[in-house]
């Protein structure tokens, strides 16, 4: 891997400099990681003492488990309404932040700052807003006839989640589609203009496809934000209530590990979700590198 | 004894590219090298083997008598010049051009004095302070140039440092590298694909192509008996001509001419025949006519160049004639040429027929 | 084109009105009584009681903890923050200098390895990882509150594809003015990331001062808990039946997110360009 041309040699400093990156990544990463996949093939006692090596029985009882499909499930249908509603309001505003000309970088301020605000802390903000005692949103809701329970219901739940989780995520997918936009050149933009008056058509036939290398890419940020960082988000908000229905697979890697001490059946969930990141970035490769770019 | 000697330099890369094939200088004192070639011909490489930045594979590299060719690069006394400058933008200028003094050690007050003097040698003076970003292209050349001042070392080595310059920028910044080079009296090597900054800087001048020099010499004895068709056509500007003829018992013959020249060389066979284009002429003192066809006019004020054909001849033939050439003049006038301006080459070879 | 600019800006003023109205509920909130929040819940304009709320949040442990006060806890994120920030970066910077300006032995595979940490996000081996800290000795420690949060390549990557856009001339140019590895990084290449390493600094900033899940799970101590997890106990006094200090909560949770918002606000043109490269 030549990445310069010229290199300094015979001195002890790439060793110095490399190593604590090394050791930090060998302890705290491939020793838990190794830790999983090991842990993912044994079972352990109730009481933590003893642990037997089962093969793939772990497996078995995960995929044959009615609870684990339905976190399987719902955390695919999840994934896919954030992704589809943080972008899709996030172009809206991105498409509407490029073409006005006053109070551009005002609108940018206002439309990022959210990035910066925790998803638990997300999570008990909308708790307190959707709370039956004092939630004002709550009171809207059920002043339009919907008898809202996110507490007993599970679609309701699911409802409130994926609002509070696209609310979280649009900043970030703004920030990118205004880089994107702000990217197609001027003159690109102005051939567009000569060739094609209806404003509605450009945006299909020219812009869109020139976002579609950032919009590909920003699908692959949504669903590992989907999955991985709405964490804190699930635990302030819903806990996975009710019953398990807000529940996803990191979700219970926490529930079953961590508060069910079952360290065999989460270790198992972990290697599951190692293939499908594994997947997610293989396809990342093989199209959005490959194919999208112009 | 040279100031810089290259013997047998060899650059072969680890992919099997043998960029320089056995290369041979000796740089006097004082000299101003050009290595003039096109791009990818070896020229780059061959200098930055002398700065010590690629190894060589063969070789020796001598500089002011010692060997250095496996000397790390700040060891070898040299200086360079880079094509983008290389300035580090976060410094001022004088901190670029203090930079490599400060790291040899040197006492505060005399890298003061010589950035100083570098920077009135070169009119940076009021500009110490400005960070590169701050300053025009000919001024970010100056400082690249100091930085190299400075150090005082064996050689200058430019690797082509005007290329990233406008037109008009390049002429200045040419004379004035020039006229400090012989006022500073050190040895310099520069990199050029372009012959005319080739010709206008060198002492002497090396065409490099494909990784060996095709000649070695002043620029009028390149100019005036190019030795391979290569460095005929590299070296002046429109290109030469090039015909290709038969040569029989000393008769010429090219398309439907034929002459007999008074000094032939000793060859019978095909042969490529050069004529540049400033050797065509249309007064009839000289002693050959061509008829010529004329195609394209292009003025270009003090002369026009008219391109055209010979009879008989494939070949696009360009004419450099003085002063204004009419537009609506016939379409096809004489040229005539001189025997001691004809380049031959032999065309199985392509090396010069004296 | 007047009508559709006005149509714009509706569009516009609608999205900042989503994002902006639950924070605003809960900040107008909590400058009011707790009294007049239970009678009335949330409420849209700012009320009598001032920062009093804040005030008790702060210096209090105020019924949601029993030893940790808001500051103890805003300090604790503080020191998370700078940690990790400051951390990732300087070993990051480290890590990608040595990949891309030396020829180590076995590059391809340092390489690999290091980024194939991108893969595996903290949250697919948190139970494992909190089984090496607890082995470790390093449960209620900042050590090990930050170090396994480094554990990834992100940074790394960052200053990796930076490096490589830094002329080779720079360092041949060094070269010849005879600075050596560490003085070439010193003096040159570190310089040179001066903005890269804001930028950078304010995206890690932000992140290490949101962790949750992590702190949740490794402290058990009070004292070394940070405030976004500090306000996971409002909600066991609310699940527990009981009425919290409605106020007092809400300025809890304006207290957590005002920094890294404050941050994000203020140092906007190195976050936006942070955000993008970090990403990419």
């Amino acid at each position: 891997m030549l990445l310069k041309r010229v290199h300094f040699s015979g001195s002890p400093i790439p060793y110095i400099f490399i190593v604590p990156q090394l050791l930090i990544i060998a302890v705290f990463f491939f020793w838990p990681a190794c830790q999983a996949v090991y842990l993912s093939f044994m079972l352990e006692d109730p009481w933590g003492l003893s642990s037997t090596f089962v093969w793939f029985e772990n497996y078995q009882v995960l995929f044959s488990s009615a609870e684990y499909l339905s976190t399987t499930l719902f955390t695919l249908v999840y994934c896919a309404l954030v992704v589809f509603f943080s972008l899709g309001l996030a172009l809206l505003l991105a498409v509407k932040a490029n073409s006005v000309i006053h109070g551009q970088s005002a609108y940018r301020l206002l439309l990022t700052w959210v990035y910066a605000v925790a998803p638990a802390v997300a999570g008990i903000t909308a708790y307190f807003l959707f709370n039956r005692h004092i939630g004002v949103l709550f009171q809207w809701i059920t002043q339009t006839g919907w008898a809202f329970a996110p507490e007993t219901n599970a679609f309701d739940a699911s409802v409130m989640l994926v609002l509070v989780s696209v609310w979280k995520q649009v900043p970030v997918n703004f920030v990118f589609f205004l880089a994107g936009l702000q990217g197609i050149s001027k003159s690109l933009r102005e051939a567009a203009q000569l060739d094609c008056a209806s404003g509605f058509r450009r945006f299909w036939t020219i812009t869109f496809p020139l976002l579609a290398p950032t919009a590909f890419f920003l699908m692959v940020i949504n669903i590992t934000y989907a999955f991985f960082d709405t964490f804190g988000l699930i635990d302030t908000l819903t806990q996975g209530r009710p019953g398990g229905a807000t529940t996803t697979m990191v979700y219970k890697v926490f529930q079953d590990g961590f508060l069910g001490a079952d360290l065999g059946l989460s270790s198992a969930q972990s290697v599951v979700l190692m293939v499908l990141v594994l997947l997610l970035t293989v396809f990342q490769f093989l199209f959005v590198e490959r194919r999208v770019h112009y | 004894m040279g100031a810089l000697r290259l013997t047998n330099i060899h650059k072969t890369y680890a992919n099997g590219h043998q960029a320089v094939r056995g290369i041979n200088i000796e740089i006097e004192k004082g000299e101003f090298l050009v290595l003039v070639g096109p791009s990818g011909c070896g020229k780059s490489t061959l200098l930055r083997t002398i700065a010590g930045l690629e190894a060589i594979s063969e070789g020796e590299i001598h500089i002011a008598g010692q060997r250095v060719d496996t000397e790390a690069p700040a060891k070898r006394d040299i200086a360079m010049v880079f094509q983008n400058y290389a300035l580090y933008p976060h410094m001022t200028v004088y901190k670029n051009m203090a930079y490599g003094l400060h790291n040899r050690g040197v006492d505060k007050q005399t890298i003061d004095q010589k950035v100083k003097h570098a920077a009135g040698l070169l009119k940076l003076t009021d500009y110490l302070h400005r960070k590169p970003s701050q300053l025009s292209g000919g001024q970010r050349q100056r400082v690249a140039m100091g930085r190299a001042i400075v150090r005082d070392p064996q050689a200058f080595l430019f690797d082509e440092p005007l290329s990233n310059l406008d037109a008009k920028l390049r002429v200045q910044m040419r004379n004035e590298i020039k006229t400090l080079q012989r006022s500073l009296g050190t040895t310099s090597v520069y990199v050029t694909h372009d012959q005319t900054e080739a010709m206008t800087l060198a002492d002497r001048l090396a065409v490099v192509n494909a990784g060996v020099i095709e000649q070695m010499g002043s620029p009028m004895e390149i100019y005036e008996r190019p030795q391979t068709v290569f460095v005929a056509g590299f070296i002046g500007s429109p290109a030469m001509n090039f015909l290709t003829g038969r040569l029989h018992n000393g008769r010429l013959e090219i398309g439907e001419l034929s002459i007999v020249l008074q000094q032939p060389p000793r060859f019978d066979g095909e042969v490529i025949v050069g004529l540049r284009p400033e050797h065509l002429y249309r007064q009839a003192e000289h002693a050959f006519s061509l008829p010529f066809q004329i195609e394209v006019l292009e003025p270009l004020g003090a002369d026009t160049l008219v391109w055209g054909h010979v009879s008989g001849v494939q070949e696009t033939v360009v004419a450099r004639l003085s002063r204004a050439y009419p537009a609506d003049a016939p379409r096809t006038l004489t040229l005539y040429f001189n025997e001691a301006e004809l380049h031959l080459f032999d065309a199985a070879t392509e090396q010069r027929l004296s | 084109m007047q009508r559709a600019s006005v149509f714009d800006h509706l569009i516009l003023w609608a999205g900042v009105i989503f994002l902006l109205f639950p924070v605003w509920m809960l900040f107008a909130s909590s400058t009011h009584s707790v009294e007049n929040i239970v009678r009335d819940g949330l409420q849209f304009l700012p009320g009598g009681n001032g920062f009093e709320a804040y005030k008790t949040a702060l210096t209090s442990a105020s019924g949601f903890t029993d030893t940790a006060t808001g500051l103890r806890m805003m300090m604790n994120s503080l020191i998370m923050g700078l940690g990790f920030a400051i951390g990732k970066i300087v070993i990051s910077m480290c890590a990608a200098y040595a990949l891309v300006y030396f020829r180590l032995p076995f590059a391809t595979f340092w390489f690999w390895l290091i980024f194939s940490t991108l893969l595996l996000p903290l949250e697919v081996r948190i139970v494992p990882s909190y089984e090496v800290v607890s082995q470790l000795g390093l449960l209620n420690s900042y050590t090990g509150l930050i170090l396994p949060l480094i554990a990834s390549a992100t940074a790394t990557f960052y200053f990796q594809q930076f490096y490589k856009t830094v002329p080779d001339e720079l360092l041949e140019a060094a070269q010849l003015d005879n600075a050596n590895a560490w003085r070439f990084f010193k003096d040159i290449l570190v310089p040179l990331s001066r903005t890269m390493m804001a930028a950078m600094f304010i995206i890690m900033f932000v992140v290490g001062w949101n962790q949750y899940l992590w702190p949740l799970m490794m402290t058990t101590e009070e004292s070394y808990y940070t405030i976004v997890m500090g306000i996971k106990n409002i909600l066991s006094v609310v699940r527990e039946g009981r009425v919290p200090q409605y106020n007092v909560a809400f300025a809890m949770v304006m207290l957590a997110m005002l920094p890294p918002v404050a941050v994000v606000v203020f140092f906007q043109r190195w976050f936006i360009q942070g955000l993008v490269e970090s990403e990419k």
